[in-house]
């Protein structure tokens, strides 16, 4: 399913609608070329799970915990693994403390780096950008 | 008095021996993993992300710092946050058994004030209050310094931070990595006039940044059709763009903060475009206000600017309990 995020009017409501679909324990694999709307989902996102924090990127930080005061999920995992060069540096974050576990929901940009150790059921959420049009694909 | 400087925060492990004396400091040695371990485990490849590799290569540096007999240290300083927790936990664990094994005073440090605290290691003098505009890969932050040990949060980075849009900027050009370096150098052969390219958030009113939408504008400029602009001169026109944002912001800072003294921090201080343009536009618009930046060799993150801030709190009797001193990888200085 493609769906139409070329306003950020359009990127907030899927991200409502996601953030609606959301039961804890998803890992979100967020892939895409340079500004086609990654952070700018998971700044959404966390608004709509009521995170409180300020949602930037965590490119050069890796990764970054958000508490949020949602019945089911208590936290919001964000990781971004543009500067991985494996998979191994990957594990080596510690992602095995956030992957899967029911009250988490964790979001990883530039998840197409990492894709060998994701656990199974993971969603793949595609961004596109191409002139001034953007898309994102869920899988 | 001599203090060990521990910094894990993110990729570097570093460590550093610094000697006060009368306030004054003398960095005496100071080593990172990848200088010590670069052509022996490695075979001259170091993990760009080290994260669990921290713990394996801190205690090789640590070996060639100080002499386990007579360790002739008198206080520990360690960067508690924020950062990554992985990477944190190890510096800050070793940080605490040294000082349980020596009987030395702890001092868990914030990495940011860190980066204010590099300014000290050049020994200036600083009259408060003071402004410090802290901008690296992960952090873009102007903060007010009422006295020492004492920090309000004017502003922050929205989305990324600007050594980030310096990064990426380098990527949709394909620089190198690191890309700071990259664009920078590439700049000087270019015309910061030359492309057209927003100054995101300069007129909002308030000490906020956004450098997401300029990396987007970027890489417009370099996939739109007809005449491509020559890669000089977009490198010129994106610092330019990125340094006017901060050096304009950091001016409303000062003044709104009264400020008496502004500093300059973190991994983009070493960009020549911002020292130069920020220390002509203080003694401009605030001839009054003293200009002071970090040695080009303490804007990385390093374990001696560490020292300075750990000094400074021991200074003020904040002290960290070596059985209880947990890292912290989302501690906000000054929020």
């Amino acid at each position: 399913m493609t769906q139409d995020i070329s306003t950020l009017a359009k990127l907030d409501v899927f991200a409502k609608r996601m953030a609606g679909e959301l039961r804890g324990g998803e890992v979100l694999a967020l892939e895409g070329p340079l500004g086609a709307g990654k952070t700018a989902f998971v700044q959404r996102l966390a608004k709509h799970l009521g995170v409180a924090e300020k949602i930037t990127s965590p490119t050069f930080t890796l990764m970054h915990v958000h508490a949020a005061p949602h019945p089911r999920i208590h936290q919001l995992v964000h990781f971004d693994a543009y500067r991985l060069k494996s998979d191994a540096e990957f594990t080596g974050l510690g992602v095995a403390d956030y992957l899967g576990k029911e009250n988490m929901v964790v979001a990883i940009e530039w998840a197409d780096k990492v894709t060998r150790v994701l656990p199974k059921g993971t969603r793949r959420l595609v961004f596109n950008h191409t002139g001034k049009k953007r898309t994102v694909t869920a899988t | 008095m001599r203090i060990l400087g521990i910094e894990t925060s993110c990729d570097e492990t570093s460590l550093a021996l610094v000697r006060v004396e009368r306030g004054r400091f003398v960095v005496e040695k100071m080593l990172t993993a990848s200088q010590v371990l670069i052509h022996k485990k490695y075979g001259g490849v170091v993990p760009e992300v080290a994260a669990r590799e921290h713990a394996e290569t801190i205690f090789p540096v640590l070996a060639k710092m100080v002499n386990p007999k007579r360790p002739n240290v008198d206080a520990i300083a360690v960067t508690a946050g924020p950062g990554l927790i992985t990477s944190l936990r190890v510096g800050v664990d070793v940080g605490r058994t040294l000082a349980w094994l020596w009987k030395k005073p702890l001092v868990g440090v914030n990495h940011i004030e860190g980066h204010i605290a590099s300014n000290w290691l050049t020994n200036p003098r600083v009259a408060f209050p003071a402004v410090a505009l802290i901008v690296s890969g992960g952090h873009t932050e102007l903060l007010r310094i009422k006295k020492l040990g004492q920090y309000e949060l004017m502003g922050a980075t929205r989305d990324d931070a600007a050594g980030e849009a310096f990064d990426k900027t380098a990527q949709l050009l394909g620089l190198d990595y690191p890309g700071g370096p990259a664009v920078s150098k590439l700049a000087q052969k270019g015309n910061p006039r030359a492309v057209k390219l927003p100054r995101p958030m300069i007129a909002s009113g308030d000490f906020d940044f956004s450098f997401s939408g300029l990396k987007t504008a970027v890489r417009s400029v370099i996939e739109a059709k007809g005449k491509k602009p020559k890669p000089a001169d977009v490198c010129a026109s994106f610092e330019e763009a990125v340094c006017e944002v901060l050096v304009t912001k950091t001016i409303a800072a000062a003044k709104k903060a009264r400020a008496k003294t502004a500093l300059l921090g973190g991994g983009v201080a070493a960009n020549r475009r911002l020292r130069t343009l920020l220390a002509a536009a203080i003694k401009k618009e605030l001839p009054k206000v003293r200009y002071v930046e970090p040695d080009l060799a303490w804007t990385s993150d390093n374990a001696a600017m560490i020292v300075a801030a750990g000094y400074f709190a021991l200074q003020g009797k904040r002290r960290s309990d070596p059985l209880m001193l947990a890292p912290d990888a989302g501690w906000e200085l000054g929020r």
